[in-house]
């Protein structure tokens, strides 16, 4: 055999052993289990308080009648993949966690038993261990999203009644692939502190700050922030000012403006938040863009989305060749 | 000292200890025998009062191991096998939380003396993380002595020692039972030391006491066998272990 | 010579302090805790100067085009309503501390292997779970005693607030220590009951998990991240008769929504409007409540149950 195909040949068995191993673990199955059923009854809250929508607009449709008017409201309109936003709220809080804890165990369990000693005495690279592990995980991640993304097009289906057309199909592959990378990214953050911890339970709980700060923290410090949050029912409608005047005044505040933006950059959550919102038209102002469109108004965030995975790739790396304490030299 | 009546302990249908009856003497070094899972731990944790027996009883110094638990555990100290104690704190600080523990209200003398006793003084003020496995020990001897208990508790204490290490824990067991007059109980695999230090031994065979008596009359008994090893198996009977020579 | 039992409580409270200050992680969480107790202060008044700039910004631009002016936006605004930031960060980074507070309390022993030396020390259960209830109290009523002090002094120094709404904050940081003791005594009985660490600290945070973002929304089909808005949403819960059943089984046992409206009510602050019968004010100080003995009957289990000879058997 070649030798290129040897090496693609351990990488592969590495990757293999750590699916094998995610797979055997009790406490992420929990996880997994919390996730699954929190897609499908986030999905059947969502509908419920559309069907409610649904009836409250028949009601005052059938009292304006009565009274002999004509209703100049329009009904309210279904956009399937506006159901979706519980998930995807799901995915940026436990999705990271699974994440985490993927990291966390793909270390710990070889950092208790010595494991990866024996399987250096074999021959293996670091660099191969290092490929193996990040492969393996990765693809567990996006078979993890395709279920969720499958599950969540079955579910609009069968609870919903409603087909998705291909257009909307694709939006949610792109959402699968997205989302894979957001929650690879928490995966490797935490497997670059179970590296670098000398207790291991401590770089769980360090990882843990790293995902408050990230996915709760920095975007709850945005939103307090943006100003129209805080008045209830938002500044500017409180004040009758329409949106033309709103940008008008707002760009008088652009350096206040562009602050809260960077702090918001900070946090691949809220890229990760923007990117699917918009895709998914929760962000109204998307509903009936053309996805290339979209996806060039979000070039910024899909680019620092693949920046941070980036990163966090290069660190583990660069950890895992260097890596005393963990590979005994 | 120790007296204990058909001592048991069941886990469901599986019997760990089934009914054992002992005397240990005041002033005894009694060595229990055992191979692994023989019941020697399961014992030890009833006699320390850290486990329930399901059936029988026992006292140490006179004090029921269930209904005065609180006055068993006056009246001894304890050696787990492998202590590691509070890593973070130092020596010094180990003790005297335990001491205090203990009912020692001022400890630093006693930690003093006891230190003194054990030649650990020089790293009581180090960090147990940074001592040595035969420092770490004598720490956990310390803190089982430091309010000089009638009856000492040893769970297998030369585990994990290098001989030099070995050699002073037996002398300072030996000068305990001496200048203190500790009655000491032992669990250990290791024949040798058990010949070195005891006056009495016990053999435990799956739960069950085969074997008890003075380590001279035992000699006296044995006097064919040149080594406590092989008493030991001819007591234990058990063929898979006896060495094949 | 026989100890009271208090006595072995606090001996083993202190020795759990001392350690405590040793763990660098739990002391990251402090800090980061203190540290967004005053961030918080200044992110809100911060954000208030800006909605007031931005009405006067307004103002101009309406006057000139001949529009009547707009309501003044903080009209009906209580003034502690700056504070309403800080209800978010105790239900994020307070929970995690107190989690973590638990956790290590309850873990130093078994992980220093000496669970079988204490008790075999003129010691009982009793003295255990009154000495670990002891410090993880203690350490959570002087964090929040510091939080509180750092977070009035700079209210006071940069909103110039009037000693009269001091009452409010103690308030305020009361019931926040209802709320955030239950998380602590949850991270102490897992940290008994699980028989490796990554069990003990990720079960308590799962709990907290389906308590703050899970069960909220089945409760008021409320969106996990919109629970993170200062200004608590509409949710609206309308007509249908299962969320109607969902919610009166899940909105009391959502803690920390229960938390997030007591101290809203504390501060005087508006609530979530939903348009289900309004529970009585009363009720959700009483869940509170149930919620605080109730964990603090559950680690005293865990203490009853917690075998003191297989103890040690952790990592």
């Amino acid at each position: 055999m070649p030798p290129r195909e040897m090496i693609m040949n351990r990488i592969a068995i590495i990757a293999k052993k750590e699916f094998k191993e995610i797979t055997r673990s009790q406490i992420l199955i929990y996880m997994l289990a919390l996730l699954a059923i929190l897609t499908v009854s986030s999905l059947t809250v969502s509908f419920f308080v559309f069907n409610g929508q649904v009836n409250e607009y028949q009601q005052s449709l059938d009292m304006l009648r009565q009274l002999g008017k004509e209703p100049t409201a329009p009904p309210p309109q279904l956009y399937p993949l506006n159901l979706l936003r519980g998930v995807v709220d799901h995915i940026e809080i436990v999705g990271a966690i699974i994440g985490l804890l993927l990291g966390y165990i793909s270390i710990s369990k070889e950092r208790n038993t010595d494991a990866l000693k024996l399987l250096l005495t074999r021959p293996v690279t670091k660099k191969e261990v290092a490929y193996g592990k990040i492969l393996g995980n990765s693809l567990f991640i996006l078979v993890l999203m395709s279920i969720v993304g499958i599950t969540a097009a079955l579910s609009i289906y069968f609870i919903g009644g409603i087909a998705l057309s291909s257009a909307e199909l694709l939006k949610v592959l792109l959402f699968i692939i997205f989302s894979t990378m957001y929650i690879a990214l928490f995966f490797m953050i935490s497997f670059f502190l179970s590296l670098h911890q000398r207790t291991i339970s401590h770089a769980l709980i360090l990882s843990f700050i790293v995902w408050l700060i990230v996915v709760l923290v920095i975007p709850q410090i945005g939103d307090t922030m943006d100003p129209d949050n805080q008045v209830q029912g938002g500044l500017f409608k409180s004040m009758n000012i329409d949106k033309p005047l709103e940008k008008q005044i707002m760009g008088k505040f652009s350096g206040y403006e562009s602050m809260r933006e960077f702090i918001e950059q900070l946090s691949v959550t809220k890229n990760y938040e923007r990117i699917i919102f918009a895709l998914f038209g929760i962000k109204s102002t998307y509903n009936g863009v053309p996805l290339l469109a979209i996806l060039g108004d979000n070039i910024g965030n899909i680019l620092l989305l693949i920046l941070y995975v980036l990163l966090g790739f290069t660190a583990d790396y660069v950890l895992l060749l260097r890596n005393k304490n963990y590979l005994g030299g | 000292m120790i007296e204990i009546k058909n001592l048991t302990k069941k886990y469901g249908a599986f019997t760990a200890l089934d009914g054992i009856s002992l005397i240990v003497k005041k002033g005894d070094i009694f060595g229990f025998l055992g191979h692994n899972g023989a019941g020697k731990t399961t014992t030890t944790n009833m006699l320390t009062t850290l486990l329930e027996p399901t059936g029988g009883s026992a006292t140490i110094a006179g004090f029921d191991i269930v209904s005065q638990s609180m006055d068993v555990r006056r009246n001894i100290g304890y050696v787990p096998e492998n202590v590691q104690l509070y890593d973070t704190l130092t020596a010094y600080e180990n003790l005297e939380f335990f001491a205090q523990l203990s009912g020692i209200s001022h400890p630093r003398d006693a930690i003093g003396e006891t230190l003194e006793f054990l030649q650990a003084t020089s790293f009581a003020h180090k960090k147990i993380g940074e001592l040595s496995k035969g420092m770490r020990q004598r720490i956990g001897l310390a803190q089982a002595i430091i309010h000089k208990p009638a009856v000492l508790f040893l769970d297998e204490p030369s585990a994990g020692l290098d001989p030099t290490g070995i050699i002073q824990l037996r002398e300072i067991i030996i000068r305990l039972n001496k200048e203190e007059g500790t009655t000491i109980f032992m669990n250990s695999h290791l024949l040798v030391e058990v010949a070195k230090t005891c006056t009495a031994i016990g053999v435990l065979n799956h739960g069950k006491l085969v074997y008890t008596d003075t380590l001279a009359n035992t000699l006296k008994r044995f006097k064919n066998e040149d080594s406590l090893e092989k008493i030991y198996f001819s007591i234990n009977g058990d063929a898979d272990n006896k060495p094949r020579n | 010579m026989v100890m009271p039992i208090i006595n072995q409580g606090i001996r083993l409270a202190n020795k759990d302090l001392k350690l405590l200050m040793k763990e660098n992680t739990f002391i990251i969480i402090l800090l980061i805790f203190l540290l967004m107790s005053l961030a918080s202060m200044y992110i809100s008044w911060s954000s208030q100067h800006m909605v007031l700039q931005v009405y006067g910004e307004a103002s101009k631009q309406l006057m000139e085009v001949g529009k009547p002016l707009p309501p003044y936006p903080f009209a009906s605004t209580p003034p502690l309503s700056i504070m309403k930031n800080m209800i978010i960060y105790i239900v994020l980074i307070g929970a995690l501390l107190a989690i973590t507070l638990g956790h290590f309390i309850a873990v130093n022993d078994r992980r220093a292997g000496v669970i079988r030396i204490l008790f075999s020390k003129s010691f009982s259960k009793e003295d255990f779970f009154i000495g670990k209830i002891l410090a993880s109290t203690e350490m959570l009523f002087a964090a929040l005693l510091s939080s509180m002090i750092i977070y009035a002094v700079s209210m006071a120094l940069i909103s110039g607030m009037p000693p009269s709404l001091f009452l409010g904050i103690i308030a305020f940081y009361a019931v926040s220590f209802v709320y955030l003791a239950g998380f602590a005594y949850i991270g102490i009985f897992f940290g008994l009951n699980a028989d490796n660490s990554s069990k003990a600290i990720l079960l308590p945070l799962i709990l907290w998990i389906i308590i703050t973002f899970a069960l909220p929304e089945f409760g008021s089909a409320l969106y996990p991240t919109s629970s993170l808005n200062p200004v608590l949403p509409d949710t609206s819960v309308l007509d249908s008769p299962i969320l109607k059943a969902f919610h009166s089984i899940a909105y009391p046992l959502s803690i920390s929504e229960q938390y997030k409206e007591a101290t809203a009510t504390v501060l005087g602050l508006q609530t979530t409007g939903t348009n289900m019968p309004p529970y009585p004010q009363g009720s959700r100080m009483l869940i509170l409540f149930a919620w605080f003995f109730g964990t603090l009957g559950l680690s005293y289990h865990a203490v009853r149950n917690f075998d003191a000879a297989q103890g040690d058997d952790y990592e």
